[in-house]
């Protein structure tokens, strides 16, 4: 237990994710001005936006710099330890969101759990395809393609969720689909073929 | 390794194709703020991209120090020195960087005429500094941080780098990324050396931190933070009385006048119209002598290609102050004066000759109906109701009296006129 949890950075992602919504909670009003490849010329991503990427490429990482060989032989059952790790980490953020919209702290925290569960729902399909460092690599990017490509008279389209309001149910079901799959992957077998990364 | 083992293997090559379509894609966003035929112009709107490659390039630094990491030859007693090996790795990066720098620039060549000068040559010099100081720290990155997270961060912090200092109000901040120069520059304006001074320091900084931050140990790598810190300082200093902007003005000796009234002085860039320019200006200067408006200043022309209707505008406005009166300044100042401004300019647009179109688009409905009031008048009442009114523009104390009936009586008695 003790290994597993300083292998996974167990502690790491806790501060990340209260990193995470603290900043995202008193500082909502930062944006970055993103160029805008179609539609537009430049749009103001709120900071909400990216730093989820901190605590799902923490997760990502601590996945990754396992000895995956020993984990699948262990007697304890690793990857339901991680499942449960990352349901509790998807349900923390959910509940500091709820709390802080109660508190009437402003929306923002919803907005960033919401992006959170997404975020590490693809990070996790993407793993299952791509292996974790594309994975990580393309989450980090998600939120710029969606800027640059994902606009229409300033309004994000339906599928660049990660821009949309706190409020959107379209986002909010995009999020929980990407985490539904992620899910699954984490239930499927694991795959025979050596991962690319361990090849290089 | 050998140098087709290098490419093959390299991310630039994965990342290429990428940022190319990006920055094609993105290119003809930029045309419509370049000043026609104007290499500086070309050449500082271009820095925009940086925006994009930059990232880009950072990204590729963290994965190739990543690769590096693994084969574990920094661990080992490698022949080669640490620089050496960075360098070697970090190759296709560069090359890529340089290639969409120069790629920026060559698809914006079309609207620039003549040769380039010496500020195409220091800013293009300034932007392969910012591709090389982001692979750099990228690679610094690469090699610091845990496995998955080197290049996730190098992407973001590259990009926030680039892009969120000009939205802060600190404006020394947004001339230390090199992407500043994107303010320059209208035909009256070359790259401030401040702000190419200042932007090559401090990403001189960045390089010179993330060498040494490769190349130490334990706290001596406290020297890359101490020299990051003092470069960024004096390339504060440098940038501060810039304020936001990367221009300073043209040397007037590029700029040539006629000897026609109205002076036309124009820059070598608008050349080619000076013939069509000159007949313009002297046409409007002749309405406007007219009804008794006679100005000696000069005109000249801000756009490369200027209008008739600009032309016009230029020669009529001269009459009018070009700012508000020192007093307007003040706390709690009474400036009444401005309401005099919309009517008095349609009042003299028209007068030059420029078309009802371009001033009604300036112009407010009431301002230009009551212009064209004015212009109803005899002669004398006309430049009575000008003179009355510029007086108001000039200062605090008279209020502008704008009603054209007013000046009926000032001609019936004309000595009340004087």
């Amino acid at each position: 237990m003790i290994w597993w949890f300083r292998i996974r950075h167990v502690p790491a992602v806790a501060a990340g994710l209260l990193l995470c919504t603290a900043l995202g909670t008193a500082a909502d009003s930062v944006t970055i001005p993103v160029p805008v490849v179609i539609g537009g010329l430049t749009f103001d991503l709120p900071l909400p936006a990216l730093l989820p990427l901190l605590p799902v490429c923490l997760i990502l990482q601590g996945q990754a710099r396992a000895d995956r060989m020993a984990e699948r032989v262990a007697a304890r059952s690793v990857s339901r330890w991680d499942a449960g790790f990352m349901a509790l980490c998807v349900l923390a953020a959910v509940l500091a969101g709820a709390g802080a919209a109660l508190a009437g702290a402003g929306t923002a925290a919803t907005a960033l759990a919401r992006d959170f569960a997404g975020y590490l729902g693809l990070a996790l399909i993407l793993r299952r395809l791509a292996g974790e460092r594309l994975a990580s690599v393309a989450i980090t990017g998600l939120p710029f393609v969606c800027v640059s490509f994902g606009l229409a008279y300033g309004q994000p389209r339906i599928w660049a969720w990660p821009l949309h309001d706190p409020s959107s149910a379209a986002a909010a079901i995009q999020a929980l689909l990407l985490l539904v799959g992620g899910a699954a992957t984490l239930a499927l077998p694991p795959r025979r073929r050596p991962d690319p990364d361990e090849e290089q | 390794m050998s140098w087709r083992s290098i490419v093959r293997t390299s991310s630039a090559l994965r990342a290429a194709p990428v940022l190319i379509v990006w920055i094609l894609m993105y290119s003809g966003k930029l045309t419509g703020s370049i000043t026609d035929g104007y290499w500086p112009s070309v050449t500082a709107q271009s820095t925009f991209l940086l925006n994009f490659i930059a990232p880009a390039v950072a990204a590729c630094g963290a994965w190739e120090a990543l690769k590096v990491r693994q084969s574990a030859v920094l661990n080992t007693a490698p022949v080669r020195s640490r620089t050496t090996i960075a360098l070697w790795a970090l190759a296709p990066v560069l090359v890529l960087g340089t290639v969409c720098v120069l790629l920026g620039l060559a698809l914006f060549t079309p609207q620039a005429s003549g040769l380039p000068g010496w500020s195409t040559v220091l800013i293009l010099g300034v932007e392969l500094l910012v591709v090389l100081a982001h692979a750099a720290i990228g690679y610094a990155i690469g090699l610091a941080l845990p496995r998955l997270l080197g290049v996730p961060t190098a992407l973001v912090a590259s990009f926030l780098w680039m892009a969120y200092p000009s939205t802060l109000d600190v404006f020394w901040v947004r001339q230390l990324n090199g992407r500043n120069l994107t303010e320059c520059c209208a035909l009256d304006e070359v790259p401030a050396t401040r702000a190419v001074g200042a932007a090559a320091l401090a990403v001189f900084g960045l390089i010179a931190a993330a060498w040494l931050w490769t190349q130490l140990r334990g706290t001596r790598r406290l020297t890359a933070v101490v020299a990051l810190a003092a470069t960024t300082a004096v390339g504060a200093w440098i940038a501060a009385p810039l304020g936001y902007s990367a221009a300073q003005a043209r040397p007037t000796g590029e700029q040539t006048c006629t000897t026609t009234t109205p002076r036309v002085c124009l820059w070598p860039e608008q050349h080619s119209g000076v013939a069509q320019i000159t007949e313009w200006a002297t046409k409007a200067e002749q309405h406007l002598k007219a009804v008794g408006i006679t100005q000696s200043a000069p005109v000249s022309p801000l756009s490369a290609r200027p209008g008739q209707d600009e032309i016009q505008s230029l020669v009529a406005l001269r009459a009018m102050p070009t700012r508000p009166p020192q007093c307007a300044s003040e706390i709690n100042a009474q400036w009444q004066g401005f309401q005099a401004i919309g009517p008095l300019a349609s009042w003299l647009k028209l007068t030059a000759g420029v078309t009802a179109r371009s001033v009604e688009a300036r112009y407010r409905e009431p301002e230009v109906r009551l212009a064209r009031q004015v212009m109803t008048l005899p002669q004398q009442e006309q430049l009575a109701w000008f003179h009355r009114n510029t007086t108001a523009l000039t200062g605090c104390d008279a209020k502008p009296d704008l009603d054209p009936s007013h000046y009926r009586q000032t001609v019936a008695s004309p000595k009340a006129a004087q």
